[in-house]
């Protein structure tokens, strides 16, 4: 599904310097998988899972990503998440004056559109995304708010995976959505991420914790840093990384 | 509903619809002017919609009063449209809140693109009045319009709310608003948004004048432009000048792009860049037109935004 290779990544400051954040990322993912990135603060994980997504601010130097044998590095933002391409937010954007209701149909229905589906109407939305609001276990309120704005960082989360249960995307990215959730949230949010668990789809978990990976079962993990996946195991390696941190895997 | 029709600056019997106008307000036209007064007392329950067409004339000049009686109430809506090129309009507004009246105005500036238009507004209000100005201009060449708006008695309150919108090359709007807070806990707010596309240019000068025995007095003033396009200019020049000392004055202006991490946000959702620029783009605007009470109008205004913004 997803075959990353020797990917180069970065990023020019205000200084306008050039900062190398990845240096030689490889990584493949099949349909189904739930692969976790793990790594110390700065070690690129946020930058990796950005680059998916499409944000320009990063410059990819070198290396190619093909998603379903589609060049993914020279699509827009837009045509990933036409693809199926999904990044739940590490810092979700608050956008005011956009009701979310609107977001959340408008970004399903530019999608549809994409496949050739009908628009859903206001009434037949509202009945989905209620649905999908109360395995996320999210208040109806925030529809009628605008997009993440005034949301605890717990709400923001929830909303990032509301989207990612309705627009049902193939690669699902999510980035440190664990952070700053308390365990109610956590349980909540896992529970939306695995009920998207079909075999089919594929996820990236970037995570700092171990206790995230207790509720999303990965089948691999990968340590990042300094802007290479140093190591990879199975589920066993977060144990391990939680227990003795990072430290060790300099030597 | 009212509707008041005017063709080429002559009223059109044909096209105006004036049965709802209750019998005791006083509503006289003549070619090139309105006039419409409110008795004491009476609160007109439905809107009256103005609507000023040109055709074939390529000079219209044209005068509304509106004079608001004691204790009166008018919701009314001016629309300028035409389909002639080149012309030019010129509007004078003349309103006259009494004690305690009433008046919410709205304004749509639709001039065909390569018109010109010019208005200027007058407001003079007595004690405890309202007046609730509401614009949206988006069309012709060149548009300059001029308000004036005097609080005369202590308790009237004045607010002034506008969006402008440029999408044409060498596309010019100048706005100039003058408050002018002549007598004690009087208030005044302005909130003028400007959304500025390709090479057009906006203007703003807001000036707020508190006098000096305008005492315990509250005046807001704001200015914000959006810039869709590097070549777009914008000036703003938000001023107070006070007399007095004991008021709650506050202003501000704004001049910016829009946020490429809001419009990476809904990129990565699916919207294509254009979806996403004219939602980022309303939702600029979402404030000012939800000042407006009546939300059929406000809906009207919004909704002939979109259709300007679907040609972005």
């Amino acid at each position: 599904m997803l075959a990353i290779k020797n990917l180069h990544v970065c990023i020019q400051d205000e200084k306008e310097q050039v900062k190398s954040i990845l240096h030689g990322v490889d990584l493949t993912i099949h349909p189904g998988e739930v692969h976790a990135i793990m790594g110390p603060n700065g070690s690129g994980k946020s930058t990796f899972a950005n680059v998916l997504a499409g944000r320009d601010q990063f410059q990819v130097t070198d290396g190619n990503v093909l998603f379903n044998d589609n060049d993914l590095l020279a699509l827009q933002p837009e045509e990933r998440a036409a693809l199926g391409v999904f990044l739940a937010f590490q810092y979700p954007i608050e956008i005011p004056g956009v009701n979310n209701m609107y977001f959340l149909r408008t970004a399903l229905n530019s999608l549809r559109k994409i496949k050739n589906l009908p628009p859903l109407d206001a009434m037949d939305f509202l009945a989905l995304v209620k649905t999908k609001m109360r395995e996320v276990q999210m208040d109806e309120k925030f529809l009628h708010r605008a997009v993440n704005e005034g949301f605890s960082g717990g709400e923001k989360k929830r909303n990032e995976v509301l989207q990612m249960l309705l627009l049902e995307p193939q690669l699902c990215i999510l980035d440190e959505t664990d952070s700053g959730l308390d365990v109610d949230a956590l349980q909540a949010i896992a529970k939306g991420v695995n009920s998207l668990r079909d075999g089919k789809r594929s996820f990236i978990v970037v995570t700092h914790y171990q206790r995230l990976l207790d509720y999303i079962v990965p089948d691999v993990v990968h340590i990042m840093a300094k802007g290479k996946i140093i190591k990879s195991g199975d589920k066993s390696l977060a144990l391990e990384i939680e227990e003795k941190g990072y430290g060790w895997l300099d030597s | 509903m009212t509707r008041l029709v005017f063709i080429d600056n002559i009223f059109s019997e044909t096209d105006s619809d004036i049965r709802d106008l209750p019998s005791n307000i006083v509503f006289s036209h003549e070619p090139s002017s309105l006039r419409l007064e409110i008795p004491r007392n009476y609160a007109l329950a439905t809107p009256i919609d103005c609507l000023y067409i040109q055709k074939n004339l390529t000079t219209m000049q044209h005068s509304i009063e509106i004079i608001l009686q004691e204790n009166s109430e008018l919701m009314i809506t001016d629309e300028h449209q035409g389909n002639t090129n080149p012309y030019t309009a010129s509007l004078q507004l003349n309103i006259i809140a009494k004690k305690n009246a009433k008046l919410h105005y709205h304004k749509i500036q639709n001039e065909a693109e390569n018109a010109e238009h010019y208005a200027t507004t007058t407001i003079q209000q007595a004690q405890d009045s309202l007046v609730n100005m509401h614009l949206f201009s988006c069309g012709a060449a060149s548009a300059k319009m001029i308000t004036t708006a005097k609080l005369l008695e202590k308790g009237a309150k004045c607010f002034l709310h506008g969006i402008y919108w440029l999408n044409a090359d060498k596309q010019l709007q100048d706005h100039q608003l003058h408050i002018d807070h002549l007598a004690p806990y009087s208030e005044s707010g302005m909130l003028f948004k400007g959304i500025l596309n390709k090479k057009s240019r906006a203007t703003f000068h807001g000036k707020v004048h508190v006098q000096q025995n305008a005492q315990h007095i509250q005046a807001k003033q704001a200015n914000h432009h959006l810039l869709l396009s590097p070549q777009a200019e914008a000036d703003s020049k938000p001023e107070l000048e006070i007399y007095a000392d004991d008021v709650k004055c506050t202003h501000g202006a704004t001049t910016g792009q829009l946020d490429e991490e809001a419009l990476f946000y809904l990129c990565s959702r699916g919207l294509d860049k254009q979806t996403a620029t004219t939602l980022l783009t309303q939702a600029f605007a979402t404030d000012v037109f939800n000042a407006i009470q009546n939300k059929h109008i406000a809906s009207r205004m919004q909704s002939l935004f979109a259709e300007k913004m679907a040609v972005l």
